[in-house]
């Protein structure tokens, strides 16, 4: 029977090599999606997963459990990833004060309306793969990571919020953006 | 049941209602078949939203993981991490397995450029072929019109030279006439004028027949150019007909790479382990 996660805890604070081949064998693929998503690029999602092991192998005596451990590591690993992403945009000139501003007046009452935007399963119900690949390519990628979070592994918005380790507002704000710019890219 | 059921259906995908109210979801779904198609219109969003943002690690990478963080590990003088045998040779045989499809798709690759190379130089040929054969059909119409027009100046010039020839020789005639008999002094005018219309009336003819001249050269001008056009439509035809060709094969050759890699990538998926010795 596999170790829960407070027994493989114990196991990396005594620096035993069985938590770390137990740590690989059962997080590295949720920690390589969490990269991947944000950054769209195999090679640099596998950089982003071998720097996040070693965080945790830096870091693990300072863990204390306050969140799910799954949290800490997807947190560290989207960290790592948008901090990337903001350092190749800072080299290509391009602005990374994308997402984080308060929402404007139009936003807060679009947020309480549920029903302003269509659904997903109405607006990519003729969609093909290739197109949506292509839309959630050119999302920016804070949005994407939350919608992700989102839509595809089906986390309410505080628990995207605890996994990006942002405010609630910050999380409604960044999905509400997001399936804003679904809707424009497909309309 | 169902009005009170279906705005929870959200929540009841994301697995955030209590309990109580899930089961009772759970079970509004089992007989309901509206709310059952909603959920599996959810899922296949989800799936397809999955499928657009992920890659799956693979078997490299996460060796690659290991072997990073037993050289942490070394540097630390620490014991080192068990790499499963397992991942060595699911890693060993998808490398070799990608080697080798890499070689294929060059392969496959080369010879389809080689066959395309070998139609794109067939067009060329056909094009050159095509030009030459409307080239000796331009210039046999235009020999043609130039036989024609000849023909038309001669027969002007002819027509001219006869009806000039006739109208002098009649007016010498009247005016010795004239001379011989003086009565008819009063009638000279008149028979001039007659003369005159009479040249006129043989230069109408010879207009006229210069005029069919005119229209036999315009026919052959009109019928060599028709020639000319239908050599150029036929060799047209001809080359298009090498271009559709070359483009079919073309997609063909493509849709044979394309093939290659679908093999290859199918092989590297169910690449088997290799243990070493």
């Amino acid at each position: 029977m596999p170790p829960t996660d407070k027994e493989l805890i114990a196991l990396l604070q005594e620096n035993d090599p069985l938590g770390y081949e137990i740590l690989v064998e059962k997080y590295a693929d949720l920690v390589f999606r969490a990269a991947y998503r944000v950054v769209q690029n195999e090679q640099d999602a596998e950089d982003i997963m071998q720097e996040t092991f070693l965080s945790v192998y830096r870091k693990i005596g300072k863990f204390r459990g306050d969140s799910k451990f799954s949290s800490w590591l997807y947190r560290i690993a989207s960290n790592a990833a948008l901090d990337l992403v903001r350092a190749k945009e800072r080299k290509e000139g391009k602005d990374t004060q994308l997402d984080d501003l308060t929402p404007d007046s139009e936003e807060t009452f679009e947020l309480a309306d549920k029903e302003s935007l269509p659904t997903e399963e109405t607006l990519l119900q003729n969609e093909s793969l290739e197109r949506v690949r292509e839309a959630l390519d050119a999302m920016p990628p804070k949005l994407r990571a939350a919608y992700l979070l989102y839509m595809v592994e089906g986390l309410s918005t505080p628990k995207v919020a605890e996994s990006l380790d942002i405010k609630l507002s910050a999380a409604k704000l960044r999905i509400h953006r997001a399936r804003k710019f679904m809707n424009e890219y497909f309309a | 049941m169902h009005e009170k059921i279906y705005p929870q259906l959200d929540a009841y995908f994301r697995n955030e209602l209590p309990q109580e109210a899930q089961i009772a979801v759970a079970e509004h779904i089992a007989d309901c078949e509206i709310c059952r198609k909603s959920l599996e219109k959810r899922e296949e969003t989800r799936l397809l939203l999955r499928d657009a943002s992920e890659k799956p690690l693979q078997p490299a990478g996460r060796l690659r993981l290991y072997e990073k963080l037993n050289e942490e590990r070394k540097k630390r003088g620490e014991k080192l991490l068990k790499i499963p045998v397992k991942l060595i040779a699911q890693a060993k045989a998808k490398g070799g397995a990608a080697a080798g499809v890499v070689g294929d798709i060059a392969k496959a690759g080369g010879q389809s450029a080689s066959r395309v190379g070998e139609r794109s130089g067939q067009i060329v040929h056909t094009m050159a072929d095509g030009t030459k054969s409307v080239g000796e059909t331009a210039l046999d119409a235009g020999k043609k019109s130039a036989h024609h027009g000849k023909d038309m100046v001669d027969e002007a010039g002819q027509t001219m030279l006869d009806a000039g020839r006739v109208m002098t020789s009649e007016v010498a005639d009247v005016i010795s006439d004239t001379i011989e008999h003086p009565l008819k002094v009063v009638f000279a005018p008149a028979r001039l004028a007659g003369k005159g219309i009479k040249a006129g009336a043989r230069t109408m003819k010879g207009s006229a027949k210069i005029a069919a001249s005119g229209v036999k050269g315009t026919v052959s001008v009109v019928k060599g150019g028709l020639d000319v056009g239908a050599e150029s439509i036929r060799q047209s035809g001809e080359t298009l007909g090498a271009m559709i060709d070359t483009a079919e094969g073309v997609l063909d050759e493509r849709n044979k790479v394309a093939g290659t890699i679908g093999d290859g990538m199918q092989k590297v998926e169910e690449a088997k382990p290799e243990y070493d010795e």
